[in-house]
This record gives C-alpha cells, sequence and structure tokens, in this order.
C-alpha cells in the first residue's frame, strides 16, 4: 500500500515537473548558443526531456495497480463497511 | 514526375487495401481470434490520429518559419498521457460506466444529461472540425499535385482539378466511413475495423516520414551535426532562439487540451476503449510515437532550406526533397504516408461528427416527432439513428469540401490547425469541472462554452478569412463600425501580443470565469447532483450504487418495446435475459428494479447519448423525477442511520468498559476482604499469646496456696508486662485504622530534621547502649526543614533506628544514619549491617503483622505493625518510605520527604 501511495505521488509529480522543464524560465537556461556533439543544445534538452518523461512514464506505471485490482479492492472496501 | 493518373491509382490501392484490412478486422473482432485488434498497441497507435497531414507535412513547414514552435504542439499531449493516472484515466472509467458516446455526451451526460449543452458542444466541435477536415482535403491534393508536376516551386495549379480531386476525395472518404463507421448501432460505439485501419495507418505515416527523415539526413545532410551547422544559413535559428515566450506557453496548452477535447481523440481515446489497462501502455508509447514523429523535423526543414530553391513551399518540403533527388519511389511512399494521416484524420473526425449529430440533434428531434416516435416496428430507431450517421458523415464532408473550395487560393488554411484547437479547447474548463468539480451547473457550463466559444470566433476564427479583403479586413483593422476598442485581434484595446494567445487568453478566461460565476450563483437540479457524484467520485464508488437514490417503476413491457426499438429485439432480449437469470423468477413474472432500469438507460445512452435516453425512458417509467429535496431527505435519512449505528457503538463501548471496571472493583473487593480476614485472625493472634500468659498467671494466683510472696510479685509484674503489651499493641491497631482511614490528627509544619532526629537517637540510646549497638550520624544537612509533624516523624524515625537494633546480630553492630538533597525533596536513609532483609520478604515489610527477621531468636519481637504505621504516617507527610539496596549488606530504609518552601526561600 505504501508503495502505491508512492507511485502515486510520483505519478502526479512527474507530468508537473515534466511541464517545468518544458516552459519558460527553466527552458530558456537552454536556449542558448552551444551545442552538445553538433547538436543545439535546445534541441538535445527538448529531446532529452522527451526521452526521460518517456521512460519515467514507462517505469512508473508498473507501480500503479491495475484497473481490474483497483476494482476489486474498492469492492472488498465497500464490503468491510458495517 | 510520376504521373497523376498512376498515384491517384497507387491510392485508390490503398483504400481498396485499407477496406479489406477493415473488413477482415471487423470480422476478426466478431470471433475470439480478435483479441489482438483489442490489445493496448492497436489502442495506441490508433490514438497517433493526433498526426495529421497537418503533422505529416505542416510540421516541417512551422518549423521552416518559426523554429523550435513545433515542439510545443507534441509536448502538450506527452504531458497529458504522463499524467495519465489523473485526468485520462478518470475519464475512461467514467466514460466506460456511463457508456459515453462522445464528448458531446460527457458534458450533457454530466449536467444533468441537458440536452442543450449536448447541441452547443455539437455545433462548436462541428464548427471547430470542418476547417480542419478541409486542411486534410488540402494537403492531399496538394501532395498530388507536387508529386506529379514537373516543378517542385509550387505553381497556381489548374483549380477546377484541384476542386475535382478534393470532391473525390471526400466522396471517397465519405464511403469508407459510411461502410465501416455505421454497420450498426452498438452499446458501446466502438468500431473495431476502423481502429485496425487507423493503427495501420499510424504505423505507415510513421514509417513514411522516418525514411524520408534517414535519407534526407544521412543521404543528402551527412549527418545530424552537419546540418545543424547550416541552420544559420538556411535562416532557420536553433541558437538562442528566444522563441520560448507566451506563444509558446499558449500552444503547449492548446495541444494539452487537444488531445483531450478533439472529437476524433475523444473518439479513440474514451469511446474506442476496450479496456482501461491499455492506458497503461499507451502513457509511455503514445509520447515515445510523438517522438519518432519528431526526430527529423527539424533537419528536414533545414535541408530543404538548404538545398531546394527558394519559393519552393516548406510544407510540402516531406515531398519535394525526395523529388528533386530522383527518389521518386521514396517520395510516393512519403505521399502515401501524408494521404494515411489525412484519410486516418478524416474517418474518425467524422464518424466522431457523426454519432454527435445523430445523437444530440437528429434524435431529439426524432423523439418528439410523433410519428417516428410512435413508430414501432422495433427497427424504426435503429434505422433512423443509422441514416442520420450517414447524411451527418456526407454533411460533414460536404462542409469540409465546401470549406476547402471556398478557401481554396487564399492561404488561409495554414493557420486552421492552431485556430481548431482553441476551438475545440473551449470544452476544456467544462471537461474539467465535469470531472473534478462537484457544483458546477449546467448553466454555469453553458454560459461558458457559449461566451467562450463566441469570444473565440470573434477573435480568432473570424480574423482567418482576412485574407478575402471586404468586411473581414475592414473589421480587423478598423474594428466593427469603426469602434477600435472592439477590434478582433485587438479586444479591449489589448496590443501588441500573438493574435492566437490574445484570442486564447480571452476566450478561455472568460468562458472559466464565466462557467465558476454562473455555477456558484445557480444550483443544481436533483439529476444534475446525482450525475455530478457519480463524475466526481468516479473511482469511489461501485457501478450501479447511483440507483439507491432512484425510485423508478415501470411495466416491464414497455421497457422491452423501448429497448427493442433502440437496440435492436436481439439485442433487446439479450439484456433482459442477462437481467432475469441474476434475479431469482421466471421473466413472466419480471418486476423491473430501479436498478434494472438505470442498466437499460445506460445501454441506450450507449446507442443515442444520455440525453436521449433519458427523454426515451421518462416517457415509460414514472417516478423517476425525483425532487432536490427528496434527494436531500434520502440523503439525511442514510445520515440519520449512521449517525444512529455510531451511537449505539458509542454506547456499547462504554458499557463495555463499565463492565470492566466493575470486574476489576469487584477483585479489588475481593482482595481487601482476604485482607481483612488476615488482619483479623493476625489480630487474634497477637492478642491470645499475651493474654494466655495473663491468664495462666492469674490461675496460678488464684490458688494462694503454693505460690510464695516472692513468686507472686513476679507473675503479677508479669501479667502487668503483658497487659502494657497487649494495650500498646491495641493502640497501635487502633492507631494504623485511623491512619488507614485516612484520618490525620495533625497538622504538617515546617520541622527540622536534624533535631527530630537528634531527639529519636536520644530515646534510643539505652536500647542501644543495652545491646551494644553505634549510632552513626553521617553526612547530614544542618537546617534542613521538611513539612511534617515533629511527633510523628520521631515516631517513624524511633520504629526505624530500634528496627536496625533489636534485629542486628553482627559483632560489631551499628546503625548509621545520613541525609542528602535531591532536587526538592529531601532523603534520609538508615543503614544497619545486620543480616539484611531476605528477597522474597522485601516487598511484604511494611505489611502489617509481617515481621522481616522471622528466624532471629529475640526476646524483643514487635508487634509487625511499627513498618506499616510509619509508612502511612510518612505518606500524610506527601513523602514515602522505601527498602533500597544499600552500601552494604544490611538492610537500608530510606524516607523521602518534601523539602518546605521556607528552606528553599532561606538558601
Amino acid at each position: 500500500m505504501a508503495s502505491r501511495k508512492r507511485s502515486e505521488g510520483f505519478a502526479f509529480f512527474l507530468p508537473v515537473v515534466g511541464a517545468m522543464l518544458v516552459m519558460p524560465p527553466i527552458v530558456m537556461l537552454f536556449d542558448v548558443d552551444a551545442d552538445v556533439f553538433g547538436i543545439p543544445l535546445i534541441v538535445a534538452y527538448m529531446f532529452a526531456v522527451w526521452l526521460f518523461l518517456v521512460v519515467a512514464s514507462l517505469v512508473l506505471t508498473r507501480g500503479l495497480p491495475r484497473a481490474g485490482a483497483d476494482q476489486a479492492e474498492l469492492e472488498k472496501k465497500t464490503v468491510d463497511k458495517p | 514526375m510520376i504521373s497523376a493518373n498512376l498515384v491517384i491509382l497507387i491510392s485508390v490501392g490503398y483504400v481498396i487495401l485499407l477496406f479489406a484490412l477493415a473488413y477482415f478486422s471487423e470480422r476478426l473482432a466478431e470471433g475470439d481470434r480478435g483479441q489482438f485488434l483489442r490489445s493496448p498497441l492497436v489502442y495506441t497507435l490508433a490514438i497517433s490520429v493526433y498526426c495529421t497531414s497537418w503533422t505529416f507535412y505542416g510540421a516541417v513547414g512551422s518549423a521552416a518559419r518559426s523554429g523550435l514552435e513545433f515542439f510545443a504542439i507534441y509536448l502538450g499531449p506527452t504531458l497529458v498521457f504522463v499524467g495519465w493516472w489523473f485526468g485520462l484515466r478518470k475519464l475512461v472509467r467514467i466514460g466506460r460506466n456511463q457508456r459515453i458516446t462522445s464528448v458531446a455526451d460527457l458534458i450533457s451526460s454530466r449536467f444533468g444529461k441537458s440536452n442543450r449543452l449536448a447541441v452547443l458542444v455539437t455545433l462548436i466541435a462541428v464548427i471547430g472540425t470542418t476547417p480542419y477536415i478541409a486542411l486534410q482535403l488540402k494537403a492531399i491534393t496538394t501532395s498530388l499535385f507536387v508529386i506529379s508536376s514537373d516543378s517542385i516551386v509550387t505553381g497556381v495549379g489548374d483549380r477546377t482539378d484541384d476542386n475535382r480531386l478534393a470532391l473525390g476525395v471526400a466522396v471517397g472518404m465519405a464511403l469508407f466511413t459510411i461502410l465501416f463507421g455505421t454497420r450498426n448501432v452498438d452499446a458501446k460505439e466502438q468500431h473495431h475495423g476502423v481502429v485496425a485501419a487507423i493503427a495501420f495507418e499510424a504505423i505507415v505515416k510513421l514509417v513514411a516520414l522516418l525514411s524520408v527523415g534517414i535519407f534526407v539526413v544521412f543521404g543528402l545532410g551527412g549527418g545530424f551535426a552537419e546540418i545543424f551547422s547550416r541552420a544559420e544559413a538556411a535562416g532557420v535559428n536553433v541558437y538562442d532562439n528566444g522563441g520560448f515566450g507566451t506563444r509558446w506557453v499558449t500552444i503547449m496548452v492548446l495541444s494539452a487540451a487537444a488531445i483531450i477535447c478533439l472529437p476524433r481523440q475523444f473518439q479513440i481515446t474514451v469511446v474506442e476503449n476496450s479496456d482501461e489497462n491499455h492506458l497503461r501502455t499507451a502513457s509511455w508509447a503514445f509520447p515515445l510515437y510523438l517522438l519518432g514523429m519528431s526526430v527529423f523535423t527539424l533537419p528536414i526543414a533545414i535541408v530543404g532550406l538548404n538545398l531546394l530553391p527558394a519559393g519552393t513551399d516548406p510544407d510540402m518540403f516531406v515531398l519535394t526533397l525526395p523529388l528533386a533527388h530522383g527518389q521518386e519511389m521514396l517520395a510516393l511512399f512519403a505521399f502515401i504516408g501524408g494521404f494515411s494521416s489525412a484519410t486516418s484524420m478524416i474517418i474518425i473526425a467524422s464518424i466522431a461528427l457523426s454519432i454527435m449529430v445523430s445523437n444530440h440533434i437528429v434524435m431529439p428531434i426524432a423523439l418528439r416527432t410523433p410519428w417516428i416516435a410512435e413508430s414501432g416496428d422495433g427497427q424504426g430507431v435503429t434505422n433512423l439513428l443509422l441514416n442520420s450517421r450517414r447524411i451527418s458523415i456526407c454533411a460533414v464532408l460536404a462542409l469540409g469540401f465546401l470549406y476547402f473550395w471556398l478557401t481554396n487560393g487564399s492561404g488561409a488554411l495554414a493557420r486552421i490547425g492552431l485556430i481548431s484547437f482553441a476551438g475545440v479547447a473551449q470544452f476544456l474548463p467544462a471537461i474539467i469541472a465535469a470531472l473534478y468539480w462537484r457544483d458546477a451547473t449546467s448553466k454555469g457550463a453553458g454560459v461558458g462554452l457559449f461566451v467562450g466559444f463566441s469570444v473565440w470566433f470573434y477573435t480568432l476564427f473570424f480574423p482567418s478569412f482576412v485574407e478575402t479583403g471586404g468586411m473581414v479586413a475592414d473589421w480587423v483593422a478598423h474594428g466593427p463600425y469603426g469602434i477600435s476598442f472592439l477590434r478582433p485581434e485587438a479586444l479591449f484595446g489589448l496590443e501588441g501580443i500573438d493574435p492566437l494567445v490574445h484570442s486564447v487568453f480571452w476566450s478561455l478566461l472568460a468562458n472559466t470565469g464565466l462557467m465558476v460565476l454562473v455555477s456558484l450563483s445557480t444550483n443544481q437540479s436533483a439529476l444534475e447532483r446525482i450525475q455530478g457524484t457519480l463524475f466526481v467520485d468516479a473511482f469511489r464508488r461501485l457501478p450501479g450504487t447511483e440507483t439507491r437514490f432512484m425510485r423508478s417503476s415501470a411495466a416491464a413491457n414497455d421497457l422491452f418495446f423501448v429497448a427493442q426499438r433502440v437496440l435492436g429485439a436481439e439485442r433487446a432480449t439479450a439484456v433482459f435475459d442477462s437481467y432475469v437469470k441474476k434475479e431469482p423468477g421466471s421473466r413472466a413474472r419480471f418486476e423491473p428494479t430501479p436498478d434494472f432500469i438505470a442498466h437499460l438507460e445506460k445501454e441506450l445512452a450507449g446507442s443515442i447519448g444520455a440525453a436521449s435516453a433519458h427523454v426515451m425512458l421518462s416517457q415509460v417509467v414514472s417516478g423517476d423525477n425525483i425532487s432536490l429535496q427528496e434527494v436531500m431527505q434520502i440523503a439525511d435519512e442514510t445520515q440519520q442511520v449512521i449517525e444512529y449505528s455510531q451511537q449505539l457503538e458509542q454506547k456499547s463501548e462504554e458499557l463495555r468498559e463499565t463492565a470492566e471496571k466493575l470486574q476489576d472493583a469487584n477483585e479489588k473487593l475481593r482482595e481487601l476482604d482476604q485482607e481483612k480476614d488476615e488482619f483479623l485472625s493476625q489480630v487474634s493472634h497477637e492478642v491470645r499469646t499475651p493474654m494466655t500468659s495473663i491468664r495462666s498467671f492469674s490461675e496460678i494466683l488464684l490458688d494462694p496456696e503454693g505460690v510464695t510472696s516472692d513468686e507472686r510479685q513476679r507473675f503479677l509484674s508479669t501479667i502487668h508486662t503483658e497487659s502494657l503489651r497487649l494495650t500498646l499493641l491495641l493502640d497501635e491497631i487502633l492507631d494504623l485504622s485511623a491512619l488507614e482511614r485516612g484520618e490525620k490528627t495533625w497538622d504538617n509544619e515546617p520541622v527540622e530534621v536534624l533535631k527530630v532526629l537528634h531527639r529519636a537517637a536520644l530515646v534510643c540510646e539505652p536500647l542501644a547502649k543495652s545491646s551494644g549497638i553505634e549510632i552513626r550520624m553521617g553526612a547530614v544537612l544542618e537546617n534542613a526543614v521538611v513539612e511534617a509533624n515533629g511527633d510523628r516523624l520521631c515516631q517513624v524515625f524511633i520504629n526505624l533506628i530500634s528496627n536496625a537494633v533489636k534485629y542486628n546480630d553482627c559483632e560489631d553492630p551499628y546503625v548509621a544514619v545520613s541525609m542528602k538533597r535531591v532536587g526538592k525533596r529531601l532523603q534520609i536513609e538508615f543503614q544497619d549491617n545486620g543480616p539484611g532483609i531476605a528477597p522474597k520478604d522485601r516487598k511484604r515489610v511494611f505489611n502489617k503483622f509481617s515481621r522481616g527477621h522471622r528466624g532471629v531468636s529475640n526476646a524483643q519481637t514487635g508487634s509487625g505493625l511499627g513498618l506499616a504505621i510509619s509508612s502511612q504516617i510518612v505518606t500524610h507527610m506527601n513523602g514515602k518510605i522505601d527498602l533500597v539496596r544499600g552500601t552494604g549488606e544490611g538492610a537500608c530504609f530510606r524516607v523521602t520527604l518534601p523539602l518546605a518552601q521556607m528552606a528553599k526561600a532561606a538558601e
């Protein structure tokens, strides 16, 4: 249960962090005249954030309960109530 | 160049391939083998209908014109999918629980199954989507023109040809959509065949774009680094771009809104979803797909600007780059990719719109028309639905074509993508309120939507026709009737910002603001309140629990009749049979429960929308419309029952505690009773010993003969001693019982401890001398003053010293007295070097009649009450007396007493 709570916390945190990373002012930090292996820094940064979101989402989803399990748990809760 | 006819032929062949794919998928989906079609992969690929030809061709154009802006279009949806757990999951759950058929149905269902709202949303969706369809038609005709013309520089083509081609495409798409989108009216508005075809198209467009990208980057450009080094020369600013202002944020918000609100996205993501768990895969796979679609966008734009002659349309770089370098097959493949993205959008958008139009505009009208509403052949409504959908599809595509025809050549289409996004983004406040805000009302949502839409229309849609000149251009330049205050692109004098940002700001501000304001100042109807709870608490309730607020009843025959007309006889029978099985009793005696009626309404809603289903059923169901007061009353009753049961629980808890206390008290009473018995027997025993000797000596004395006067004298003195002992014992018992009852015959007053100690030592001196015991005074505090009574304290000290003297059988006996201060208390210790007290006796030395030194043979045994009395006295002085582990072998008693305040002041 504790790990589920944590995963939910991260699930909320991830899109918020993602939004902050690609919005001003943070994005402006990378909008400079520099490059990484010949690729402009800002372009590399965009794809890096994007890839990070994909991987983080993939990892995070494993920690979140499946819909069926969720339903069963809900049923159990409802039955438990006097 | 490739012959136009060949390209058209290939396109037709491709569409036939899609036909076949959709057809066989549909067949497969009916059987068990169709499991693959309901996999998360197909679902994810279908969602990528988001990437239309606007993405396929337009993203490169956008990159060529405005640099990095295209990123925002894909980052918005990425964030929404990454955050699926809090947004999309709830949307999908509600969609499945409530059998939602479209975005209009969602908003209408949440706000009390309001038909007015559904119509409003449908109209906005149609107006917002039609230009988008026109954009797809334009992309197809332009790309066909480019691929089949001699020159890659777009010239003014033969417009008649263009129009004929667009019409052909529109008709073809209408045919396809009608064939697969309106085959039947399902309880769940799902089209497995179409979805399979869309998923296939998603693969085609991705592979096509990647192929072109790889060719451009590694065939023409010489790698990424090489291409980016030429960016500046091409005029694409990728270093220190500075483009991350309000427009960037606005586009991000719009694209995030669009992935939820666009009718086609809603159709695929929510309506076509067959398993909520598919979202788990889509949450990362769809962003990955978008990433794949964007990898080569910038390089293609840069290379195109570098290598192709000026004047080439950047929107067509994906086609013109391979063409210019003789890669005709690659160009053809790219064309098919673009064709795929365009057709998939047209198909899904027209299906979604046709469902909305038929459910929310045609059905309500039909239900109010007597001759349709009363035709009871069982197929009437089904046929009406299917036909209205077919007509709607044709109408939507016709509108799209009309728009294309009217605006073709004006260039206005280029901005349509974002304009369309901004239009459907007006649904966002209402959807968010539907999902998370319990108190949002139908009026609030309606006013917000209407005003937001109007502002969008006036500030963004209307000015998009500026290039057609005339009135539009005049208004944009000078305001309506010359009122510059109301210029569409500078409303209320807000000048100098991007028109898109301007419009999105005003429209969403008005939309959200009014929705909140009106919601707060109007009331919800009972149905709205019920639906609101069902939506907001979608995860907290089990499906079916809502019916406790419904008290509807209807005849089974009437219900069956209605169900048959919408669902057809076969499905209606299935729905009824599935319920009869659950309920005991045969079908003949089947009584429709409120549960069943709610279930049936949902089944109907899955076909004709919540609002229409509600209207249809309320014609045969009585007592469904309960007032808000009744809902509140039912809720109150439930609340009362809950409170009552909580009170009961509390009471029983209290009772249990009381019973436990009683049990404890009983236990104590038993112990006390036993103690009392023991005490009595001990007292009797103690009294009996002296009494026995007194009696026997008296008996001897009663016989005067045989007793010498000397003996008489001795016997009398013994009787006297024994009487004294008896009196002393009785005095002590009385004293102890008085103390135990809590009687205190003295007042505590400041007493100098040292004086009392000296007095006690003086009293014990003779006894000590006779036993040869030394009383040692250890460390003492000269002027320690405690709250006590001098005489009583002296009694305690005498008792302790005399005990130490009496029981000490050591060769060199002594008793040491010492004092020390611990905080606000004074400790006085009496340590002897006697035999000590056995561990098993340590606990009971303070008990009555217990003598710690039973084994010691000493004539001078006490009453056994001394320590018990001392303990009581010290307790009454707010102190305590303990047996502690001292320094030597013997016993060590410690008296702890509170220091008087005065002493503290003196120090």
